[in-house]
């Protein structure tokens, strides 16, 4: 029995494998058991160092492997892989033991020439989804200016979830979050999805939010499906995508509502700020105020004119009644019998009064009275 | 007044048609000066409380 294949004897006498001696030990069964070989898949999540050396993953549908291509061999090629290009690559599968984590070791890279298969999955879905309408912009519906309830689609324990709820809580924290779980990446994530999207259908929210934290392009493979964006497509509130990456562009992205760039930006879109808020409400308060202002000092302006008029109109009343007074008083005084008599003439009356106003009514011998401006005196006609 | 200004009228007549116009007069101007009085009082009040 070779020792470098031994697998089920400890290397101590405690009978336990140290970290370091398992990883040593798979290292060298990886590289025993896979010799160099070459290797079919898309490249993602494409990183060149400064050190000139190249890290990225391949991947199929199903399964991906990190992969470093050193400076010195990739110092040969024209230019770095495009994201999502199908390649060859030649390579050695070892373990990095730092990190105790399978990889491919690229000394050689060659484009399939056709584009990667999953690329052309995409495309062909896409196509399949503007054909039915699904990627029509008059299909995008406007976001609610102020939410009651927001539902969000994503994994309970996710850092999303969590992101969002920190902005909801510091802009609008009026609006209620209604967490509907799902499996966002990995086996079963796209049945996952799919199902919390119908379910929104029955929720009574103004907006949903369908999202995942960040990580790699590979995990993006969920929100690629076709069956998931249209299962977007079918819900029937507005729908803001948070896939939680800037440069990749999933089907789920496109059908949404609104793409954000991440979840917080997702809950950014999906909230009025409530500073912002504030500040207008009391600027509609400011405007109220001065048009009521404005409206009551209209109103003191007409009521002083109306009551410019009512005392105009009583002081020419008055100043036209004194004036006929005066001008009755003048007439009276005018005609005042008094001055008559001021004047020397004499009123001369018989015993009853009567005014003796002609020679036949003052017979000789008759008494009368006489009246002259200061009093009466008695008198006899001779 | 015209009872006054008519000419076949006796001085007494006049004198009392005369008497009864200076009350009539001075009670008009009585009621002018309460008239006056009271459009500035009223003034007086509504400026007051404003």
């Amino acid at each position: 029995m070779g020792t470098s294949l031994d697998l089920f004897g400890a290397a101590s006498s405690e009978g336990a494998w140290t970290v370091t001696e398992v990883t040593r030990r798979a290292r060298s069964v990886i590289e025993a058991g896979l010799p160099p070989l070459w290797v079919r898949g898309e490249v993602t999540g494409f990183k060149a160092w400064r050190s000139g050396h190249w890290y990225f993953s391949l991947r199929d549908k199903a399964s991906q492997i990190r992969c470093v291509m050193f400076s010195g061999d990739n110092r040969r090629l024209p230019s770095p892989p495009p994201e999502g290009t199908e390649v060859f690559a030649f390579a050695r599968p070892s373990v990095y033991e730092p990190k105790g984590e399978f990889s491919l070791t690229v000394t050689e890279l060659l484009s399939t020439e056709q584009g990667g298969r999953w690329k052309l999955a995409f495309e062909k879905a896409k196509a399949a989804l503007l054909k039915d309408g699904l990627l029509d912009p008059a299909r995008k519906r406007r976001l609610p200016p102020f939410p009651r309830r927001i539902a969000v689609v994503t994994s309970p324990d996710g850092a999303a979830l969590r992101d969002i709820q920190v902005v909801m809580a510091r802009r609008w924290p009026l609006a209620e979050l209604v967490l509907v779980a799902a499996k966002v990446q990995g086996e079963g994530a796209e049945v996952s999805v799919c199902a919390a999207l119908a379910r929104l259908a029955k929720l009574e929210v103004d907006v949903a939010i369908v999202g995942r934290g960040g990580g790699a392009a590979e995990d993006l493979w969920t929100f690629n499906s076709e069956r998931v964006a249209r299962a977007l497509a079918a819900v029937p509130m507005p729908v803001i995508s948070a896939v939680g990456h800037e440069t990749d562009i999933t089907l789920c992205d496109l059908v949404a509502d609104l793409r954000a760039p991440t979840p917080s930006a997702a809950a950014e879109a999906a909230t009025p700020d409530r500073a912002e808020v504030l500040v207008h409400i009391t600027h509609l308060g400011e405007r109220l105020a001065r048009g009521l202002k404005q409206r009551s000092q209209r109103m003191v302006d007409r009521l002083d004119r109306t009551g410019d008029r009512l005392i105009g109109a009583i002081a020419a009343r008055l100043e036209q009644a004194r004036a006929l007074l005066t001008a009755h008083s003048a007439q009276l005084d005018a005609l005042s019998p008094l001055k008559v008599l001021a004047r020397g003439y004499a009123v001369a009356r018989d015993e009853n009064g009567r005014v003796l106003k002609r020679v036949k009514q003052l017979p000789s011998g008759r008494d009368f009275t006489l009246r002259v401006t200061d009093g009466e005196v008695d008198a006899r006609v001779r | 007044m015209r009872k006054l200004e008519a000419e076949d009228l006796d001085l007494d007549e006049a004198l009392k048609l005369f008497e009864e116009g200076v009350e009539r007069l001075r009670a008009a101007r009585e009621q002018l000066t309460q008239a006056e009085v009271q459009v500035k009082k009223a003034l007086k009040g509504e400026g007051s409380s404003r």
